[in-house]
């Protein structure tokens, strides 16, 4: 009788156990982060005005290296600005027939006219240290952020925004290994899928380069702009090493520009057909 | 002439002897730690701090099964839900952890250990009995923590490194914190 009891006893251990797992598992595998935002919403306002509070008092002695910052940013767009007048007039002279794709895309960066909206927002949480990697910012729906849009730096790829709360909003950070953008090297406009290599916070790699593609390391890899999420040509780091990969393809890795553990100035990017390509991505799937 | 002991010493050494529950001290500061660890320093990729397995790892000894796995996984959900990792990550991993404590821990009790601490800690069962059944708990929870999170995706070198330092940085952290701890009892 008693052996009985212990049977059935260790039997009962043994479901909970096995229910627990599948709850865990059942949560991993259903981490959509609105789920997890869901979940967690109350606290997660809470914590968020904490570190907003927190974050504006590390901004506030931060100002002078921000300010640099700026002032470096600037001289850069000055620059950019100036390139892109250059290679119009350039154009102009040579009296070609610019196609209205190039000319939005290449001037997405004045705002106007372009195909992107530039919502600047400061990061006010930030993890960079693990596997799958999350950053809060201090705007939300009420900004006029929504869900799978792209964020950016002026020195490469942050995220995308996944979760959308009235005045927060949790990235999903490109830092998680499976995430995967399409970029190319700005020398030869090839492209491919880039994601983090999960083994340190500033490398990346890039894949399926085909084995004829001529390049330097040290070249610069931009984003293709071939997604609505990113527009083309920011910069996101340049080549270190490369090898060949199944035998057909080079395999890159890239060192990031930018110091994801100390981002703090980002821009969500909205592209302004978004709903337009999202319904037609939608009736092409149905 | 009696010499004083240093202020400092003197005054952590009586606070943590007048304490109720000492080691509701403990596990409190061990997860405020595990938090800050968390949230603000920036690890490499190759260490997971899991000192939170320290709830399971010090209940007490005549614990039911079915409270062990309950508590471990509902701690760990907590902390899932805090930190901002994956939710169910830390949960599945400390639970399977909950699981072989279940298992192993009778391999680690005798009669003549049941003193003044009624959990596993390196007075109670042993120094170096605590550090191997440490090592066991952080092994199982790291396994499964290393499955769900990067399986597949990150390189088997990456996952190496990170169960070695994981499993070694925890088990001797949890075994300083019990040791001094629970050394002046």
């Amino acid at each position: 009788m008693t052996e009985r009891n212990n049977l059935i006893r260790a039997l009962l251990i043994f479901a909970l156990f096995i229910t627990l797992e599948i709850v865990s598992i059942v949560l991993i595998k259903k981490n959509s982060i609105i789920q997890r935002y869901q979940i967690s919403l109350f606290t997660h306002n809470i914590k968020s005005f904490f570190w907003e509070k927190n974050e504006n008092i590390i901004q506030f002695f931060k100002l002078k290296k921000i300010n640099e910052e700026l002032a470096d940013d600037n001289a850069r767009l000055y620059r950019l600005i100036d390139e892109y007048q250059n290679i119009l007039v350039r154009q102009k002279e040579d009296q070609l027939n610019l196609s209205n794709t190039y000319v939005t895309d290449s001037l997405f960066i004045s705002g106007e006219g372009g195909s992107f909206d530039f919502i600047p927002v400061t990061i006010i949480k930030n993890s960079s240290n693990k596997q799958h990697n999350y950053l809060t910012i201090n705007k939300g729906r009420k900004d006029g952020i929504e869900e799978n849009l792209g964020v950016i730096s002026d020195r490469g790829v942050i995220g995308i925004t996944h979760a959308v709360g009235e005045n927060y909003s949790l990235i999903l950070s490109f830092l998680n290994p499976d995430q995967n953008i399409s970029a190319s090297i700005k020398s030869s406009n090839t492209f491919g899928p880039l994601s983090w290599s999960g083994l340190s916070v500033n490398r990346a790699e890039l894949r399926e380069i085909p084995l004829h593609t001529r390049f330097e390391v040290g070249d610069t890899i931009v984003t293709s702009g071939l997604s609505a999420m990113y527009p083309s040509n920011i910069p996101i780091g340049t080549i270190e090493s490369s090898k060949v990969s199944d035998g057909v393809f080079n395999q890159m890795s890239i060192i990031l520009f930018e110091d994801y553990r100390s981002v703090t100035n980002v821009y969500v990017v909205k592209h302004k057909d978004k709903k337009m390509m999202d319904a037609l991505e939608g009736a092409s799937l149905k | 002439m009696r010499l004083k002991e240093p202020l400092s010493n003197n005054f952590l050494i009586r606070f943590i002897n007048r304490m109720q529950n000492r080691k509701l001290f403990i596990v409190a500061v061990t997860l405020i730690v595990q938090l800050l660890l968390n949230d603000f320093l920036s690890f490499s990729l190759y260490f997971v701090p899991a000192l939170f397995l320290i709830i399971p790892i010090t209940l007490n000894f005549d614990t039911k099964p079915w409270n062990v796995l309950l508590i471990t996984f509902l701690s760990a959900l907590l902390f899932d839900i805090l930190s901002d990792g994956v939710l169910g990550l830390y949960a599945a991993a400390a639970t399977f952890a909950a699981a072989v404590r279940i298992l192993i821990l009778p391999l680690f009790i005798s009669n003549e250990m049941w003193g003044k601490i009624n959990y596993p800690a390196p007075q109670s069962i042993g120094p170096y009995r605590f550090i191997l059944f440490s090592i066991l708990m952080f092994s199982a929870f790291m396994v499964v923590y290393i499955f769900f999170d990067g399986f597949g995706i990150v390189s088997s070198s990456l996952i190496i490194i990170r169960f070695l330092l994981s499993v070694g940085i925890n088990s001797a952290a949890v075994f300083l914190i019990l040791y001094f701890f629970e050394k002046k009892r």
